[in-house]
């Protein structure tokens, strides 16, 4: 099992009571960013690219806890930024905790090690450490040579201390499958609880082009790493989500399903794309016109995407909407994947209204982070 | 001669024409909201400060990070939402009051692309390790 039961079943829980209650678009997590500021400086990511005085900028503890309330999620996710190099983290994670909300703080680890003693070990707390492959990929991918030798080092120290820990992984045109499953392998031999991977974030009008992954390149990519897979590898999200990227299980997004909170606001429309900014969650959900996004929406910037924070919450969904979903959930959850099943039958690969499916790209903006923020900057020509 | 003075004619017939006409296609005003439109998308796309004019000559700089074209629950008309440098303040300016804007801050993001860093990196080790002094 990859994550607690207790987690699932709150997750489910509330899966379930948001349906009951009749709610159309609900949130499953919040993506809470206290602060853009990192240790590291990726190459094109779009999250720290700003002016200095924003990158100073803090959420507050009590900022953070009035977003999770306002939203009423019951995973928080903190990505940034470093969510370490924010001054109150621990008390942003002990609030949260006290809430009863399972947080999954993604770091780089840089500097997990030296602040292991600002938490506790926690059913709610996971360490969801970065990390993009193998040690010549990671430290290629976050641009900064001895990355993954640290955070791995902190990782071993974390579990050693008992916390739960995760990686999160963003997987670009170019990923060897071979060294992914072999990354995969040494990760599940140190001992974390569980992986998370996703594609990095498709535009079309993304300058790099040839470094992005397309749907069907896509979908390859993930079959090739999810095939025949180790049956000790762990995941840390929906095996539905899993065969989406497989190519087995068509999704529409879901773009409010995990919502984002930082020091502009709630972030419109989704985790990836920044159109703008609502002050609450409630005109985030009211005065969004959703209508305009998602893979059959035609638009062009949601035609390739295949992201986590688009699709996972829409998988989660999907097991709570029919009794075939939850079925193969269980199945997938406690028999993993079989070696070559071929395609759903009932799959049907629907092409976006302006039929860019094939031309598309990928956005390079956040290589080496699932934290893509690929914000159009036509004045410098790059996006970020 | 004839031939020449005709098309002497047929320009100085097509000048009188354009006149009239107030040069309507070579002269033509650009379009001021269109062109304030266009300058909100690009000081929203810019990773730098930029200075906002207002109608009644106010200047305010800062981090121009949230655009609404439509009228919402906040403000009845389009506005634009800034972060002003050195203060907690995000101010919302509607659009009307608007008359120039302009990116006024370094741009936090030039140079600093994944296809730079691959093509610094490349120079890099082609580099020799210990250059000679020249």
């Amino acid at each position: 099992m990859p994550v607690p039961i207790s987690q699932a079943y709150t997750v489910a829980r509330y899966v379930i009571g948001q349906k009951l209650a009749g709610r159309k678009r609900y949130p499953l997590v919040l993506m809470l960013e206290p602060l853009f500021q990192c240790n590291l400086e990726c190459a094109g990511c779009g999250k720290i690219q700003y002016p200095d005085h924003v990158l100073k900028r803090r959420l507050s503890p009590e900022q953070c806890f009035k977003a999770v309330e306002e939203c009423g999620v019951p995973i928080v996710s903190i990505p940034g930024g470093e969510p370490l190099i924010h001054p109150e983290i621990q008390q942003i994670v002990e609030g949260l905790i006290a809430r009863r909300k399972y947080v999954y703080l993604c770091t780089n680890a840089l500097l997990l090690k030296r602040r292991l003693d600002l938490f506790t070990p926690s059913k709610y707390l996971t360490f969801s450490i970065h990390l993009d492959g193998l040690e010549p990929e990671h430290d290629h991918a976050v641009c900064r040579e001895g990355t993954y030798k640290t955070a791995t080092e902190a990782a071993r120290e974390a579990l050693r201390r008992g916390f739960r820990v995760t990686t999160n992984t963003t997987l670009f045109e170019g990923a060897d499958p071979v060294r992914v499953r072999a990354f995969f392998d040494e990760m599940t031999a140190m001992g974390v609880e569980g992986m998370m991977m996703s594609p990095g974030y498709s535009y079309s009008h993304a300058p790099d082009q040839q470094h992005f992954l397309v749907r069907n390149r896509t979908r390859e990519l993930f079959s090739k790493i999810l095939s025949d897979p180790n049956p000790k590898w762990a995941f840390n999200q929906s095996p539905l989500f899993l065969e989406f990227l497989m190519g087995r299980q068509d999704f529409e997004c879901t773009p409010w399903g995990m919502v984002t909170y930082n020091i502009f606001g709630w972030q419109r429309p989704c985790y990836l794309l920044d159109e703008g900014y609502a002050p609450t969650f409630r005109q985030l959900l009211e005065e969004t016109e959703w209508s305009r996004y998602g893979y059959h929406s035609g638009n062009p910037k949601c035609a390739n995407c295949m992201v986590h924070s688009g699709y996972e919450a829409t998988a989660v969904d999907a097991t709570f909407s029919s009794f075939k979903h939850f079925a193969r959930t269980v199945k997938l959850t406690l028999f993993g994947f079989k070696a070559s099943r071929p395609p759903d039958p009932g799959f049907k690969f629907k092409p976006p209204l302006d039929g860019t499916a094939t031309t598309g790209s990928s956005d390079p903006a956040r290589r080496g982070c699932s934290a893509l923020q690929p914000r159009e900057r036509e004045a410098s020509g790059v996006k970020g | 001669m004839d031939h020449d003075f005709s098309i002497f004619r047929r320009l100085t017939d097509f000048g009188a024409w354009l006149l009239r006409r107030g040069l309507p296609f070579i002269f033509r005003p650009s379009d001021p909201m269109s062109d304030l439109t266009e300058a909100i998308h690009k000081a929203y796309n810019y990773r730098g400060d930029v200075t906002v004019t207002l109608k009644d000559g106010v200047e305010i700089v800062g981090f121009l990070f949230n655009q609404e074209p439509r009228a919402t629950s906040r403000c009845p008309e389009a506005f634009v939402e800034m972060l002003i440098a050195g203060s907690d303040e995000k101010k919302l300016i509607p659009v009307s009051k608007i008359a120039r804007i302009e990116l006024t801050g370094e741009d936090s993001a030039a140079g600093k692309s994944w296809e730079e860093w691959i093509v610094k990196q490349e120079a890099k080790k082609k580099a020799p390790e210990n250059p000679k002094p020249v």
